[in-house]
């Protein structure tokens, strides 16, 4: 039902678009992109906001846009259209690659549809914050023991979206990265014409949609494909204003660029997609002149689609990045508590050992030794060969003086260079716009080929992007969990959905499913360690999980107690139901402090189980027994 | 006399170009077959999977 919703919008936002402006077809489409999502997102958080978060709402008001976009294509203006360019066809020689991909994308999407939600930072925060969205009604995360709280939450928007389009479930929700796939074909394909021509349209959509990592988390709650599609639509939607000019391209800029600012807290690499602006406005009087004409609208859609998490910080903390500190030569301008770096570097190491690793990563690809994909890394080698010849783009670019490629091009070094500087946990999924860039790159250096030699590179395109879904087919059989689901799935057969969860997390989804019998739906579950909270509620969710901890906590308004009464009343004033102690094997020390206090307690808490194993540590649940008076 | 020389000047820098993208191409088709060589069981994945 929510697939239906959804792609009735983004049809609608295309014939609109298609009726009303002469489109390139993959602009038209990735412009519907763009207004799709950024209406779903300003819904949302209207509604939200609102206090009025439910299926209900969100069904109407989908409809309702939906409606407006037929009437734009029913009453067009009174524009004279003139001719418009056609679609560019497929060329012969990607077919077997584009048909292998969509295969294998069908698989990979029919295996998350059946088994329940995945991957690490899924279960512990971008699916909780929607559940308790759903059930509140509303955006409050009162008492959220992370920082993720103050996290750009676009992804999370559009996931309750897609959530509350298909009644509140979270099947539609786990699968919200989905919706970044055709914004991501459209944006390569648009890119791939404005600079390559025509005949490169497709091979450059084809290379960006086939990725390994963003089909392969096209199935898991991440938001890292979500913002390399915005990503790549603010700098497609730049390039062809700079180009071309015109309120439309420079809108949906700036809507493009809300949307990845708003999606993930890593601005800096947002913030060069202000080069084709600034090389618009400084080589063309005629983009100056518009751009301080309709600058209200440039900065009024990059406010509603990108600033609004940012703002909802600087209200709660007066810091709009909280929880990061910002100090600039010893002056500190905003006053957070956590530094950038600070934080975790050694995921790294999964994948080279020092830094410089990152120049010849694109050709090995190898995670903790080993070349395969994950939902960590996977690029393919149509980005190994992009990667290698990308310096040649930008000689080409250099000579031909293509400003608009140069511009699109510099993105490159500067977002590199800034991911090598500021980011504080380096790992490919963060910057997969990069090997976007690259792709595109590559397409605009065989621009001038011949027939015949752009048939002998479409060839090797097409072998190296059937490499890339191979080796997402590899990912799918290589893991007892998705083997497991793929196998049931081919016969016919509903995945047993703990039994998928035992596969994955051990002794913790044997907990998950044990406490899941006792569940009623209205539960309250409190957890000592947030990490992995999501199954905690149960399945489907019933029970509503909050994590309350017995020691100090940094950010402001997060559940805990200090001592053993603070503890015990505040278990009390949630009215828990259930309590779930993990001990982590990474974080042994982690729950003593409730132990303890558990066992000074005997009368208010009775033991349900205790599971324990080497890889995932110890958990056991507790019934919160009411006081005796 | 004049036009033929145009089109042998044009056809000779048209070559040199193809030429060179020739070499790019090969470049790209290298990585392309170097990338497989150390990914070659990906291909073994197929099997597992029908």
């Amino acid at each position: 039902m929510a697939a239906i919703f959804a792609l009735a919008l983004l049809v609608s936002a295309f014939a609109a678009l298609q009726r009303n402006f002469r489109l390139r077809p993959e602009e038209a489409w990735l412009y519907a992109g763009i207004l799709s999502c950024s209406e779903a997102v300003l819904l949302t958080l209207g509604l939200g906001l609102g206090g009025r978060l439910s299926s209900g709402a969100v069904c109407a008001a989908t409809w309702a846009l939906t409606a407006a976009h037929m009437v734009l294509y029913f009453v067009p203006q009174n524009e004279r259209l003139g001719r418009r360019a056609a679609a560019a066809p497929l060329p012969w020689a990607l077919w077997p690659a584009a048909a292998a991909a969509v295969l294998v994308l069908g698989i990979r999407l029919a295996i998350a549809g059946a088994v329940p939600p995945d991957s690490w930072d899924g279960l512990s925060y971008h699916l909780p914050i929607v559940l308790r969205w759903i059930q509140q009604g509303n955006l409050d995360l009162a008492g959220w023991p992370g920082p993720e709280r103050y996290y750009a939450w676009n992804g999370e928007l559009l996931s309750a979206w897609l959530a509350l389009l298909g009644g509140g479930s979270l099947s539609a929700a786990k699968l919200c990265q989905v919706a970044g796939l055709p914004v991501l074909l459209a944006a390569a394909g648009a890119l791939g014409r404005r600079l390559a021509g025509p005949g490169w349209s497709w091979a450059c959509g084809l290379a960006a949609a086939a990725m390994p990592i963003v089909v392969i988390q096209s199935g898991v709650p991440y938001v890292d494909v979500l913002y390399s599609a915005f990503w790549l639509a603010a700098a497609a939607a730049g390039v062809a204003w700079l180009r071309s000019g015109g309120v439309l391209h420079m809108g949906a800029y700036a809507a493009a660029f809300g949307l990845a600012l708003g999606s993930k807290s890593t601005a800096y690499l947002t913030a060069p997609l202000l080069i084709p602006l600034a090389v618009a406005l400084w080589s063309r009087p005629a983009a100056r002149r518009e751009f301080v004409r309709w600058s209200p609208l440039w900065v009024g859609l990059v406010a509603l689609t990108g600033l609004a998490c940012y703002w909802r910080n600087w209200l709660q903390t007066g810091n709009p990045i909280f929880p990061f500190e910002l100090r600039v030569a010893g002056w500190t301008v905003f006053r957070g508590i956590t530094r950038p770096g600070d934080l975790l570097v050694s995921m790294e190491k999964w994948f080279f050992s020092s830094m410089w690793g990152w120049a010849w990563y694109p050709f090995v690809e190898t995670i903790k030794g080993q070349a395969v994909y994950t939902y960590e890394n996977g690029f393919g080698p149509v980005a190994a060969a992009a990667w290698a010849l990308s310096p040649v783009a930008f000689w080409k670019a250099w000579r031909r003086r293509d400003a608009a490629a140069l511009a699109f091009l510099a993105l490159l070094p500067l977002t590199a260079a800034l991911f090598l500087i500021m980011h504080p946990v380096r790992v490919p999924r963060y910057v997969i716009f990069l090997p976007l860039v690259c792709i595109v790159a590559l397409a605009y250096v065989f621009k001038r080929a011949g027939p015949r030699l752009r048939t002998a590179v479409l060839a090797a395109w097409a072998l190296a992007v059937l490499v890339g879904v191979s080796g997402v087919a590899d990912y799918l059989v290589r893991n007892d969990a998705s083997s497991y689901a793929w196998s049931e799935l081919r016969r016919g057969r509903s995945v047993d959905a703990w039994r998928y969860y035992k596969d994955q997390f051990l002794s913790l989804g044997e907990a998950w499913a044990a406490l899941d019998q006792r569940l009623r739906p209205g539960d309250v579950v409190a957890v000592n360690y947030s990490e992995l909270m999501l199954p905690w509620s149960g399945m489907p969710t019933k029970a509503r999980v909050v994590a309350v901890r017995h020691s100090a906590v940094d950010y402001p308004g997060a559940y805990f107690g200090a001592t053993d009464r603070e503890w015990l009343d505040l278990l009390q004033k949630l009215q828990v139901h259930y309590l779930a102690v993990w001990s982590p094997s990474w974080y042994k020390d982690e729950g003593d402090l409730e132990r303890e206090a558990i066992s000074q307690l005997p009368a208010r808490f009775r033991s349900l189980g205790k599971w324990q194993d080497a890889q995932m540590g110890s958990i056991e649940i507790f019934e919160f027994l009411p006081a005796v008076i | 006399m004049y036009t033929g020389a145009v089109i042998r000047d044009n056809l000779r820098r048209w070559g040199r170009g193809d030429r060179s993208l020739a070499g790019l191409a090969a470049c790209a088709w290298g990585v392309i077959l170097f990338y497989i060589v150390g990914h070659s069981r990906f291909f073994g994945a197929w099997l597992k999977l029908f």
